[in-house]
């Protein structure tokens, strides 16, 4: 019998990767994000998307794909401080969801990190089946996201892990 | 069969779960709850194996993972090599087969090798197989030797899984410790593992009558197990062996599941905080001649088949022992109808208690001589130790006992320490790092009510210092016999000839020891290379320690001083299956795909692996066709009307910040800090040591603003190099990268009518000559899509690299492919990229990159800048450059014969003679354009060899060639810049 999960290609999301001081990066585009998270490898949430911050100057904004255009005409204005970098990456990763009563067994198979002592908003770069992937824990399960060439991999690898 | 040895009544077995089984190809009749092991006792067979090296005919001799005799395969859906027979759970339909015999245990041709014995002794194969060479015997040595065939395919029911797991504690081995140190510390809340090699917990409890608390102990050990069940924070795994412990408390965990379960072996990697260790203790076995005879029997193994599987294994038995624990056994195979016709016992005097149970008569300071019988015992002949009247007793079950090993091995691989305990003649954990804990047997702890105290005393100390206070405790009585033992490590007889065995497994007598000992090799470690004792998958349970004592018996020195050897993991033989777990067939590597893979693949392209994991089309054959007529119909294409290639995969990085344009002067040989905005220039980037690294094509899109791109193997490797050139080189230096090889794929259109074919799906990029030279990028819209568009070119052609976002790039794809028809467009692989590039002599990473070429070897001198202070490699390349001699530069190379091509890596030696190369070919494909073979070659000195001759050394072949300058298409690169 396979494990109870439910495995899902999420539709294209909106990501863009900001790195720099968090000092500037508020003063300039304070308004457009939600709050910056207070411990790391955590994520906030606001009406206008979600805000994980996982690297010590680096942060991932996750809006949705209709709002892309709209962040990424205020997000290079001609002012942008020179040590501030926010680059489009919402093609560059694939999401996926896993849900079900089998998930945690699915995601021990998939990766060593500690995944049960997540947060409820954790959100932290680990290796999933040998692969970079951000990994956030959701209400019903994870979610995995990971580089786009390795999407079909992942997917492979997934389908493997629940046992169909 | 029938089960003639099963007893009528007790043990745990299922008499109502009848199981039929097959062994050997004989149909036999088990219970469940047996072992294969249990089971061919309860149906009276004794001979089950043949040894390893002599062939000799042997039995079962224990009753779990320790056992040193009997070996299976199993055959059918559930194939596996070599499973001790004692550990192999029974179930409906087994087929299994003894290993290391033909055909048959019973009649084994390769037997007549004890005869020949005394010539073969211990390392012989190294002094024997030396001329003409080894390679001519290791077929037939191979064949006659080793243990069962590793199955040949994937199992036929069932599955593997590797998985990972977190805990506070794990606790190994779920006996009287391992349960009461999983209370405690499950009952403070901690998250819990509990793991144990049996398919029942109670360890030695299982086939032993003691009480605690004045009740039989099995039923604390019910409470225990369902209050264990009860806590959501406790795993506890039956089947489950912990078969190594690495660094950082990494333990690997072996867990078999039922027929019933999909999932055949799982594989637990698991970190835990804390580890305690109850894996109990194992008894060894004595050392005397012919000790390895069928009906030959380890105590506590004769206790756990009476009691835990009632089955009587003899009718007839005596008993060996040199310590106390034999009279309980004594006692316990009276009770199941077995006859003890004498306890022999080493010891010098024997204990009133012991007496008092052994209920036959005790031959005190006596020991064993020989054992007759071939293929079962039929006789012990028994002496006082130092010699005297030789006594002889008819028994069909010889029963020994030498002493308790504690079951040390993780401990060891966790690098705690061992000392040599002379009160219980056992090597017992004394100094150990701060990850593990020993309890129990493990820690020597024989007695029950000591064992139960140190497994709580375990559990609270590892929640020592957690926020958990609430530490219940567990406290458990009992009361047993005090445990006696005098060494005895092996027979006075032993000593001299014959077959003594202290280590069953690997047919290792006394007599090797003795001789690894005479030929010098006498440290502990090398005895056990030169004679393998310890070495077979049975880890020397029984008779490491006999191993020991027999070289300090025969060097005079303390055990302590001969010391112990060291343990590894695996502890017990685990299947390849389980440790690879899910990651089989399609996933066995990684891989890449790019937007159009799917659409190659439809095509009929040719895939495989094009460096980094990513599956890139290497050609796209027609109906009929080989592949050079397939990359020469491609090439064809490009040279004189148009193809496309997905050029996808080449890593592609945003460098950002104020020091961004210092940086890639940093790391590239040339200038970037001065580039206009809009345009790009290809560099050369080197390691430390003045190698080159990777090269590619860096464009500036901001004052402080650059995207590079690299090769497609590079990437991983060039993205790590940057990383740590800033974090450790240059850590002031405010720079920030973001890979964005997978945000932009890239569709390159190249060909002379690679314009036309841009303008023919639209652009608002002025793409005209003037406007958008070579080198530069510009952003704007191509096929109504977003793009970034560059021109540079890999090919030699005009060329437009065209990138989009990867939602957007199967639509390009067939927009290009669909406006290029009337071009007579064709989709370009790998295969010709390689041949067009080798035409113009580019270079290319792993071919003329070989990681010892620098800039100067590939004619690049001009890409060294000379104006820059410093980049990173310049002193090295320049030491190097200082030093005399020639080295190997870039040629090209035109055979003799232009239809030859030549294998690339072909050696270049002088005059095609047997010695040192001068060089090696690079590349070498057919050049559609010179309608001829063309090479590459990297050649010692080879730039002031123009004109000469190279001879390329192959197999029964020596090809001329003409040493020509390194490029054999457009060499002013007017096409590329058109």
């Amino acid at each position: 019998m396979s494990y109870a999960t439910r495995i899902q290609r999420l539709d294209q999301q909106a990501l863009f990767d900001i790195r720099g001081p968090k000092e500037k990066i508020v003063r300039q585009f304070g308004s457009l994000l939600p709050a910056f998270p207070k411990i790391p490898n955590t994520r906030t949430k606001s009406a206008t998307g979600e805000l994980c911050w996982v690297g010590r100057s680096l942060w991932l904004l996750l809006v949705p794909v209709c709002d892309e255009r709209k962040f990424e005409a205020a997000f290079y204005p001609k002012g942008l401080p020179a040590d501030v970098s926010i680059a489009l990456v919402s093609d560059a990763f694939v999401f996926f969801e896993l849900s079900g009563s089998g998930v945690m067994q699915v995601m021990s198979i998939a990766t060593c990190l500690d995944f049960e002592s997540m947060p409820p908003n954790g959100t932290s770069f680990a290796q999933a089946f040998g692969l970079k992937t951000l990994i956030l824990k959701r209400k019903t399960g994870y979610e995995l996201v990971v580089d786009r060439s390795y999407g079909t991999m992942m997917e492979d690898c997934l389908r493997r892990a629940v046992g169909k | 069969m029938t089960n003639a040895g099963r007893l009528a009544e007790g043990g745990r077995v299922d008499r109502s779960g009848k199981i039929q089984f097959t062994f050997n190809g004989k149909s036999y009749q088990g219970l469940k709850g047996d072992t294969l092991a249990s089971a061919l006792l309860a149906n009276g067979e004794r001979l089950t194996a043949r040894s390893f090296k002599y062939h000799r005919p042997r039995g079962i001799m224990a009753a779990g993972i320790e056992e040193p005799g009997t070996y299976v395969e199993l055959l059918g859906s559930r194939a596996c090599a070599n499973m001790p027979a004692t550990i192999v759970e029974l179930q409906p339909g087994l087929r299994a087969k003894s290993v290391n015999c033909w055909p048959s245990p019973g009649t084994d041709f390769a037997a007549l090798l004890q005869f020949f014995a005394p010539v073969l002794p211990a390392a012989f194969y190294y002094k024997t197989f030396i001329w003409p060479g080894w390679r001519l015997y290791e077929p037939a040595i191979r064949r006659v030797a080793g243990l069962a065939n590793a199955p040949s395919g994937s199992p036929g029911e069932g599955s593997f899984e590797a998985r990972n797991w977190n805990c506070d504690v794990l606790v190994a081995g779920a006996g009287p410790s391992g349960l009461a140190a999983a209370l405690v510390a499950g009952r403070a809340g901690a998250r819990v593992l509990l793991a144990d090699q049996d398919t029942e917990a109670g360890g030695h409890l299982l086939w032993h009558d003691r009480e605690i608390n004045g009740r039989p102990a099995m039923e604390w050990v019910g409470k225990a197990v369902s209050e264990l069940a009860d806590m959501p924070n406790v795993i506890h795994l039956q089947n489950a062996l912990v078969w190594a412990i690495r660094e950082h408390n990494l333990l690997l965990v072996r867990e078999q599941l039922s027929d019933e379960s999909r999932i055949r072996e799982r594989n637990w990697r698991v970190r835990a905080g804390r580890v305690i260790l109850a894996t109990g203790a194992t008894e060894r076995t004595l050392v005397f001649q012919n000790n390895d005879r069928p009906g030959i029997m380890l105590a506590s193994a004769v206790q756990a088949y009476i009691h835990r599987y009632a089955v009587r294994p003899g009718k007839r038995a005596v008993l060996f022992s040199n310590n106390g624990s034999i009279y309980a056994v004594a006692a316990a195979m009276r009770a199941a109808g077995i006859e003890v016709a004498a306890i022999i016992d080493a010891r010098a005097t024997v204990p009133g208690f012991d007496r008092e149970m052994a209920g036959a008569e005790v031959l005190a300071q006596h020991e064993v001589i020989t054992v007759r019988g071939s293929r079962k015992v039929r006789e012990v002949l028994a002496e006082p130790i130092g010699g005297g009247k030789v006594r002889r007793f008819a028994c069909d079950l010889v029963v020994v006992s030498g002493g308790w090993n504690p079951s040390v091995q993780l401990w060891s691989q966790s690098r705690g320490k061992l000392r040599y305990c002379e009160e219980l003649a056992a090597f017992l954990p004394y100094k150990g790092t701060d990850r593990a804990i020993s309890v129990g047997g493990a820690a020597g702890k024989f007695r029950l009510g000591q064992a139960l105290e140190s497994g709580e005393r375990a559990g609270k100390r590892v929640l020592k210092g957690s926020d958990r206070i609430e530490t219940p405790s567990v406290r458990e009585t009992s009361q047993e016999p005090h445990y006696d033992i005098t060494p005895f490590w092996h027979s006075r007889a032993a000593a001299k000839n014959g077959f003594a065995f202290v280590d069953i497994m690997n047919d290792v007598t006394v007599g090797d020891v003795h001789l690894a000992i005479r030929e010098g090799y006498d440290n502990i470690e090398h005895v056990k290379r030169f004679t393998t004792a310890g070495m077979g998958p049975d880890q020397g349970r029984t008779g490491n320690v006999n191993v020991i004592g027999a070289v300090s018996l025969k060097k005079n020195l303390s055990m302590d001083e001969v010391g112990v050897t060291t343990y590894r993991p695996a502890t017990a033989p685990v299947s390849f299956g389980a440790i690879a777990g899910t990651r089989e067939g399609s996933v066995v590597l990684p891989y890449r795909h790019t937007p159009i893979t799917q659409w190659n693949i439809d095509r009929g392209a040719v895939m495989y692996e094009a460096g980094a994991r990513w599956r890139r089309p290497g050609y796209f054959p027609k109906a009929g066709e080989s592949l050079q007529e397939a990359v020469n119909r491609e090439a064809k294409a490009v040279r004189d009307g148009v193809g496309v290639y997905d050029a996808s995969p080449l890593g592609t990085f945003e460098i950002k910040g104020p020091d961004a344009g210092k940086f890639l002067d940093y790391i590239y040989t040339n200038d970037f800090s001065d580039l206009p905005v809009g345009m790009g220039k290809y560099g050369l980037m080197l390691t430390d040591d003045g190698l080159i690294l990777d090269d590619g094509v860096s464009f500036r899109l901001g004052r402080n603003r650059f995207q590079m791109s690299t090769s497609t193997g590079g990437a991983d490797t060039v993205y790590r190099h940057m990383e740590k050139t800033l974090a450790v080189d240059r850590p002031n230096w405010s720079v920030m990268i973001t890979d964005l090889t997978c945000q932009w794929m890239n569709a390159t259109i190249c060909g002379p009518h690679a314009r036309e074919l841009l303008h023919a799906i639209e652009t608002d990029i002025d793409i005209s000559r003037e406007a958008f030279p070579f080198m530069a990028i510009r952003d704007g819209r191509v096929a109504g899509m977003r793009a970034r568009v560059a021109r540079v070119s890999f090919t030699g052609e005009l060329s437009f690299e065209v990138n989009v976002r990867a939602r957007d790039m199967l639509s390009l794809w067939e927009t290009i492919m669909a406006a290029g028809a009337s071009f007579g467009i064709e989709p370009v692989g790998s295969e010709t990229s390689h041949a067009l590039r080798v035409e113009k002599g580019f270079l290319s990473l792993a071919h003329e990159v070989d990681g010892t070429t620098d800039p100067f070897d590939l004619g690049m001198g001009w890409i060294m800048s000379r104006k820059k202070a410093d980049f990173l490699g310049k002193r090295s390349v320049m030491i190097r450059r200082g030093a005399k001699g020639p080295r190997r530069e870039l040629v090209g190379l035109l055979t003799r014969d232009g239809k030859r091509l030549v294998e690339e890596g072909a050696p270049i030696t002088r005059m095609g003679r047997k010695e040192c190369t001068e060089g090696l070919v690079t590349a070498s494909v057919w050049s559609v354009a010179n309608s001829r073979s063309v090479a590459l070659a990297l050649l010692k000195g080879g730039r002031s060899r123009m004109g000469e001759s190279a001879y390329i050394r192959l197999p029964g072949e020596i090809i001329e060639a003409e040493i020509v300058a390194p490029c054999f298409y457009d060499p002013k690169g007017l096409r590329l810049r058109g």
